[in-house]
């Protein structure tokens, strides 16, 4: 297991070979290997596109709705995962559901994402861009197990979200679902 | 204040378009999903359109009298080793116990009477299965009232469904 999310990933990636440029909103460029590059199914799509031939010259594929900030952070998530990640075999659609829902995050992902929440937003935001599903579901599982332990009143808070409902509309939905709104009863283990 | 909520007083949930937000949501077990219904409008809206139930053979089920006859007792055996339940339109598998209930919809619902019954002589907590996913069905809300689900303490995870609710 790596160290910290921050520290342990720029030697994971040493193989020579296609460069590929990358600029983000603010125009700063980044040189990422192919490998890297190509978790990226949008940058994936623009090579193919452009032929790959392209990749390796001056061309500086732009991203424009990246900041230099998140990129920073998200190009750390892909080359370790470039490093460390066995290429799978696509899964049938079982086994990715069970992947999907019963596999915890793992440690390295879970100190990656131990962020301020502003910035797990952000970083899914540009994963979804960018179409790095993996990292875009880590966020999503991320937020949710946040959201899990929050009532309705903090994640209002939390994410500036307002109360649009209406006293009689909020306390209507609150009466359809009441039922799970409690602690389940607990009967106690007859054992 | 909580130290979570006041972390990300800038984190704009708001922002995400629909398709990530009901991608988020699906991570959410279907007991808090119902009461995040009541964050907003939007939510509401997402969380009532997006997630629908071919949960007919689970929740029916509980409705039914039990047939214990010998088949079934074997299928019964086999709960003690589930550790997920995932529920496909035409098939209910049992990880844990490599094992696949076929289209049958009499052992599905005998099964789902068979884990109640036996919760109600172990206890609730006794609850071996950790973790039952829907997924591509529709789901009646209504369903889950049942005390199985209630009380059971299994998460419930639905996966590109459409929740149903009665007028």
């Amino acid at each position: 297991m790596s160290t910290a999310a921050s520290s342990s990933t720029s030697e994971t990636i040493a193989e020579p070979g296609l460069k590929i440029k990358v600029s983000t909103k603010e125009g700063e460029v980044f040189e990422l290997d192919e490998k890297v590059a190509k978790m990226s199914q949008v940058i994936r799509g623009i090579l193919e596109d452009l032929g790959e031939q392209n990749g390796g010259d001056d061309s500086v594929l732009p991203l424009t709705q990246v900041e230099t900030r998140i990129f920073r952070k998200i190009l750390v998530w892909l080359k370790y995962h470039a490093g460390h990640d066995k290429e799978e075999a696509p899964k049938a659609e079982e086994d990715e559901i069970i992947a999907r829902f019963c596999e915890e995050i793992p440690e390295w992902d879970q100190k990656f994402l131990n962020v301020d929440q502003a910035v797990i937003l952000e970083i899914m935001l540009a994963a979804d861009y960018l179409d790095i599903k993996k990292l875009r579901g880590l966020c999503c599982k991320t937020v949710a197990n946040i959201l899990k332990t929050k009532t309705v009143e903090q994640i209002r808070e939390m994410y500036g979200i307002e109360n649009d409902f209406t006293p009689e509309e909020e306390e209507e939905i609150r009466k359809q679902t009441a039922w799970c709104e409690d602690e389940p009863p607990r009967q106690g283990s007859n054992h | 204040m909580d130290k979570q909520v006041a972390g990300v007083a800038s984190a704009k949930l708001e922002g995400l378009y629909e398709g990530l937000l009901n991608e988020l949501l699906q991570y959410v077990d279907f007991q808090k999903l119902l009461y995040l219904r009541r964050i907003c409008w939007r939510w509401h809206t997402v969380i009532t359109s997006e997630l629908v139930s071919y949960l007919p053979y689970v929740v029916f089920a509980m409705d039914l009298d039990s047939h214990r006859d010998d088949d079934d007792n074997q299928l019964w055996k086999l709960v003690d080793d589930i550790v997920v339940l995932v529920e496909l339109p035409h098939t209910l598998l049992m990880f844990g116990c490599n094992k696949t209930i076929p289209p049958h919809q009499r052992l599905i619902e005998t099964f789902w009477n068979y884990y109640d019954s036996k919760l109600d002589i172990y206890g609730r907590n006794s609850c071996p299965i950790q973790k039952v996913i829907y997924a591509n069905t529709t789901v009646n809300s209504e369903a889950f009232c049942c005390d199985l689900v209630c009380q059971a303490g299994f998460q419930t995870v639905l996966y590109h469904c459409t929740l149903a609710f009665s007028s």
